[in-house]
């Protein structure tokens, strides 16, 4: 792809799915760790059951939040996308400059993620209205969400790569 | 006084009626040979003799049958003959069973294993078996058989003969097949196709989910962009 073209900007449903993928990632992460901790504390006799609620809340809210924003922000601020996105193809990028995001940038995206889905996910909405795909997390922290094209295709055989590549263009959707 | 040319149209006459008559006696004797048995017994004898052992000593050490190769395999008329030939005998021996038959006698007895040690151990036997294939000759008596209908009547009838099953039985128990399928199964080229072909069909999957999320994001926008404007 021309870097002098414009870009193309990820919709509501490519970043939806996205987001799903990194849901699933999560939960298998999550479900790895407490069953983890779990057959730790088996050892000793104990179970996470066993422990005071108030433990649990905290060691659950707090863990959720870190593996969150490691995972989110790291994917970010490291790639530039996470595991969802690179599926689906679509990167983060700082609106008007292109690059990653930096770390600080990143958890005041993801936090205003978390805001924007207090509202009955209101804050996503803008993504169907606004030029450039803007939502509020992207208002927030000065991001764009763009199709990355240039995104090499390393799997299959070299026969494969090459149709898969002939698709990608001939698919590629009218530019916005 | 008139000279009789000695090649003339009698000659010619008596040499086309002289074939005819060979021609005739040749599936005659094919006929009677096949229906009595013969082949079968004579096989049988010459195996259990050791005759075929000794014969086979004789043709591989001698230079006789290099130099018999090579002039029949000059001779012009060698592949029309030798397909014709070979053509009119498969189809008497697939009629009467006998393929199978020696197949079978040849098969469960211990000759076929002598003769064919016997034959590898020679030098010999690499230097004509490289002059047969070589030789222009061969390429086209083999194309003419492979083509010939009775070629494949004859591999139709071995494929669909006992002694195929039983060999492939033979084939499937034996620990070789064991040894070749699972090196086959561990090799590096099988284990990077399979992997190519996996991510292949993950590529698409995700290549088609792409498509249809980018359609679908548009008309999303679309729909939610025409009721705003029908409010206002």
């Amino acid at each position: 792809m021309n870097s002098s073209q414009p870009p193309r900007y990820g919709g509501l449903v490519t970043r939806f799915v996205a987001f799903v993928m990194d849901a699933a990632i999560l939960t298998v992460i999550a479900f790895l760790i407490v069953g983890s901790v779990s057959l730790a504390l088996s050892v000793f006799g104990k179970s996470i059951s066993d422990l005071p609620t108030w433990v649990n809340l905290l060691f659950g809210i707090v863990g959720a939040v870190l593996l969150d924003t490691a995972y989110f922000v790291g994917s970010w601020c490291l790639t530039g996308k996470t595991a969802g996105q690179h599926v689906m193809r679509i990167r983060v990028e700082r609106d008007g400059l292109r690059g990653r995001i930096s770390v600080w940038r990143g958890i005041i995206r993801l936090a205003a993620g978390v805001l924007a889905a207090i509202p009955l996910f209101a804050g996503y909405l803008p993504i169907l209205f606004d030029d450039r795909r803007r939502g509020f997390l992207d208002w927030m922290a000065g991001t764009v969400v763009v199709f990355d094209d240039r995104q090499k295709i390393v799997l299959g055989t070299p026969v494969q790569r090459e149709i898969a590549l002939e698709r990608q263009q001939l698919q590629s959707p009218t530019r916005r | 006084m008139a000279r009789i040319p000695l090649v003339g149209p009698p000659t010619r006459f008596l040499a086309t009626r002289a074939i005819g008559v060979g021609t005739a006696t040749w599936g005659v004797v094919l006929d009677a040979v096949v229906s009595e048995g013969v082949i079968e017994q004579t096989v049988d004898r010459l195996l259990s003799n050791g005759v075929i052992d000794r014969v086979s000593d004789r043709v591989l050490a001698g230079p006789e049958l290099g130099r018999a190769i090579d002039r029949l395999l000059d001779d012009p008329r060698f592949d029309a003959i030798a397909a014709r030939v070979l053509e009119r005998t498969i189809d008497r021996l697939l009629a009467e069973g006998v393929v199978e038959r020696v197949a079978d006698r040849l098969l469960s007895g211990p000759e076929l294993d002598r003769i064919i040690d016997r034959a590898l151990d020679r030098d010999r036997i690499e230097v004509i078996v490289t002059r047969v294939l070589e030789h222009p000759a061969t390429e086209r008596l083999v194309a003419r058989v492979v083509d010939s209908p009775s070629f494949e009547r004859l591999v139709l009838d071995i494929a669909r003969s006992r002694t195929v099953d039983r060999l492939l039985d033979y084939v499937l128990a034996s620990e070789e097949l064991d040894r070749v399928v699972k090196q086959i199964a561990e090799s590096d080229e099988v284990r990077s196709a399979l992997t190519a072909q996996s991510m292949g069909l993950a590529d698409e999957v995700a290549d088609q989910l792409r498509a249809r999320t980018t359609a679908a994001d548009d008309v999303l926008e679309r729909f939610a962009r025409s009721v705003i404007r029908r409010r206002r």
